[in-house]
């Protein structure tokens, strides 16, 4: 089929074996690409049951159909086994890699087993090459992209790797795509550091047909038209996303001192205003990207000057920021550029580092235990001193590494109540008091909480949905539809590997029609929306079957006390409210009372088939 | 009466006066603010007014807090 390159490269690393395999005829339809491709390759190729950091979990690089055309604004997709909380795992990433992935001539590449030292991958065109990575092992990721490049002594190779973290299997450990974008939940990093597996480099000279030419330029001319005449897109182009600062601190959302709060007075120092004038320098963009949301910068002033960096997005504002803060736009830059040099998410270190202080703060953790390290809020030399004690696993790292539910388990002493995750995944910068959809989202989230699986709170605020009215955050009503209608439209629209930012501009119909003109696959609304609705179910079995349970639809103690201040001051996400809403959730869904989807709807989806294996190892 | 108004990220911009303390007739609605600060031409993401999402016919309280956003989707 047309948009796609109909192969799939294997590459086993434990015997230095590699091979095609012609993509199914059955996949483009049921699955699209992107997350279905990657749910339905991992559910066929994991042993049920096998741990995360086993050599037989796989790492499978993913496109979409649109991806490397001219359509613009796509990312790719990486999916495993998450070390950090055992669930199936779809990070996206945004660069130049996965282009080159599908320009080599393949739709996805899986890598599983693992080298006998540590090595990195070349793939150019159809020719894989194991090359030692002992020299690199060790190093962050911005040395270890420079070092494969000079080696390859080709500028066309684009390039991922991890850095320390990676390497020492800290669960939320992130692998890095050149230049400064991340594939960063999940602890991704670790699979690779898992398998000796340092960098993949790729290139490729194919190109990719599309099946009706003229009106794949006439789509595309309207997917850019509309992202002209945006005025998210706008936003983005000026302001990156930490031009939500101002909406999530007035509402409460913001996580401010490992969320004991959601509002904080320091918010206008750290906004986007903020971040341009101190700190940006120029725009840049991933490949076919026209809103340039990137930003290189140089920070002036302070300890850090002269450190050249990228942005800082809002999710990054708000853990390192808010949640732990740091007021001064220098120091969150810096810090999150260390984060990306050692290969750390930010979203979770934030998360696990604010728990720590306020740990230190209650005296749970003192200098001993942390090595010597005096933990306050706002002081961003010890937090710069723990998160590299955390990519190393040294001193309270140790206790850190494996994520906040984990480290907080080891500690005891009430420090779960104050361990800010949902099902194993340190929670993004948007806390669930006020947000009820926000919070049913996150329990329900297939990755985890995460804000990327359902962003009801938009609708909640406005008060409106596209099939009508909204009730506000606070109340519980309606929210079991919404969340499974925008998860379902969601998980069709990373078959594509969109990206967020350009969603905000581009139309679901001018998706829709980029897809049918590049492939033939012409997609009503609903057609689309099965499709997404599929691959949640598929995934919901996936995360079954490796042991997840209902149990896990929990939050801390911390989100079921009242919110301090904000618009949403005084709402709190209670045990009460999660029982009712997974109620409505999942009759929504067409599940039962535990979750577990019901035969009908399995056959309803046509998952039944899906359940047949398509592939398995060799 | 008067209203106290937020305008945030590139709205601020384009506004032409993005006066913190605006004056309105009585019983002025939020889309006569709108134009009051510059920005009748612009729809924003969302109207905040006492906490409280508005639309452009809904009439503003005296002493309103309003906040007006340029984007409020996730990211």
């Amino acid at each position: 089929m047309k948009g796609y390159m109909g192969k799939i490269l294997f590459i086993d690393l434990t015997s230095r074996a590699c091979w095609e395999r012609a993509l199914p005829d059955s996949m483009p339809a049921a699955l699209i690409g992107g997350k279905g491709f990657g749910i339905k390759l991992l559910y066929d190729l994991l042993p049920p049951g096998t741990d995360p950091l086993d050599p037989a979990n796989p790492l499978i690089f993913v496109s979409g159909p649109l991806t490397g055309t001219l359509a613009p604004s796509m990312r790719g997709c990486l999916v495993s086994k998450a070390p950090l909380n055992g669930m199936f795992d779809d990070s996206y990433f945004g660069g130049h890699f996965i282009q080159e992935v599908k320009y080599a001539g393949y739709d996805a590449i899986v890598v599983t087993g693992k080298a006998c030292s540590p090595v990195y991958l070349v793939i150019s065109d159809d020719h894989v090459e194991y090359r030692d990575a002992a020299h690199l092992w060790g190093l962050d990721t911005y040395e270890t992209c420079d070092s494969v490049k000079a080696e390859l002594g080709d500028a066309t190779f684009r390039v991922c790797c991890i850095g320390p973290a990676g390497e020492n299997l800290v669960k939320f450990a992130l692998v890095d795509f050149e230049p400064h974008r991340q594939a960063g939940r999940g602890g991704l990093g670790a699979v690779f550091g898992s398998k000796n597996l340092k960098a993949v480099a790729v290139r490729g000279d194919k190109g990719i047909e599309v099946a009706h030419r003229e009106s794949f330029i006439e789509a595309v001319s309207q997917a850019h038209k509309q992202l002209a005449e945006s005025g998210d897109t706008q936003e983005f182009a000026k302001y990156s996303s930490v031009s939500l600062l101002p909406f999530s601190n007035e509402f409460g959302f913001l996580p401010v001192r490992n969320f004991q709060d959601g509002s904080t007075s320091q918010a206008e120092s750290m906004n986007a205003a903020a971040h341009e004038s101190r700190v940006w320098m120029r725009h840049w963009a991933c490949a076919g990207c026209p809103i340039h949301c990137g930003k290189m910068g140089m920070i002036k002033r302070g300890p850090y000057a002269g450190a050249i960096c990228d942005n800082v997005e809002y999710e990054s504002v708000g853990l390192i920021g808010g949640n732990l803060a740091v007021s001064s736009v220098e120091a969150m830059a810096f810090i999150n550029q260390t984060c990306d040099k050692l290969g750390l998410d930010t979203i979770s270190t934030g998360g696990v580092v604010g728990f720590a202080i306020e740990a230190f703060e209650r005296g749970l953790l003192d200098e001993t235990s942390s090595g010597g390290l005096k933990l306050s809020f706002g002081d961003h030399r010890s937090i710069l001193k723990l998160i590299h004690q955390i990519a190393h696993r040294e001193g309270l790292g140790g206790l850190l590494a494996d994520g906040v539910v984990e480290g907080a388990e080891r500690l005891g002493k009430g420090a779960p109540d104050f361990a800010c995750a949902i099902q194993g995944l340190e929670t993004p910068a948007w806390g669930p008091r006020g947000s009820a959809g926000m919070g049913l989202a996150y329990v329900t989230g297939d990755r985890g909480g995460c804000h990327q699986r359902g962003f009801p709170i938009g609708y909640e605020t406005s008060g409106s949905w596209p099939k009508g009215e909204m009730a506000d955050g606070w109340h519980l009503e309606g929210k079991g539809e919404l969340v499974s209608w925008e998860q379902n439209l969601l998980a069709a629209l990373y078959s594509l590997t969109i990206c967020e930012f350009g969603r905000s501009g581009v139309s679901y119909d001018t998706y829709r029609s980029m897809l049918a003109a590049a492939t033939g696959l012409s997609l009503s609304e609903e057609e689309f929306l099965l499709v997404g609705e599929r691959i949640w179910n598929l995934i919901r079995l996936f995360n079954l079957r490796e042991g997840w349970t209902q149990d896990q639809a929990r939050v801390p103690q911390r989100f079921k006390e009242a919110l301090p201040s904000g618009v949403m001051k005084g709402h709190a996400f209670t045990d009460e409210d999660i029982a009712a809403l997974l109620e409505q959730y999942n009759t929504a869904r067409g599940w039962d009372d535990s979750g577990r989807p019901l035969a009908r709807t399995l056959t309803r989806l046509g998952v039944d088939a899906l359940m047949e294996p398509l592939f398995e190892g060799k | 009466m008067v209203v106290t108004v937020k305008i945030h990220g590139t709205l601020k911009d384009a506004a032409v006066h993005p006066s913190d303390r605006m004056e309105l007739a009585d019983g002025a609605t939020v889309s006569d603010l709108l134009i009051a600060v510059g920005l009748g031409s612009r729809v924003p993401a969302l109207i905040i007014a006492d906490g409280r999402a508005v639309r452009p016919g809904d009439r503003l309280a005296n002493g309103a807090q309003v906040s007006i956003f340029a984007r409020v989707s996730g990211g």
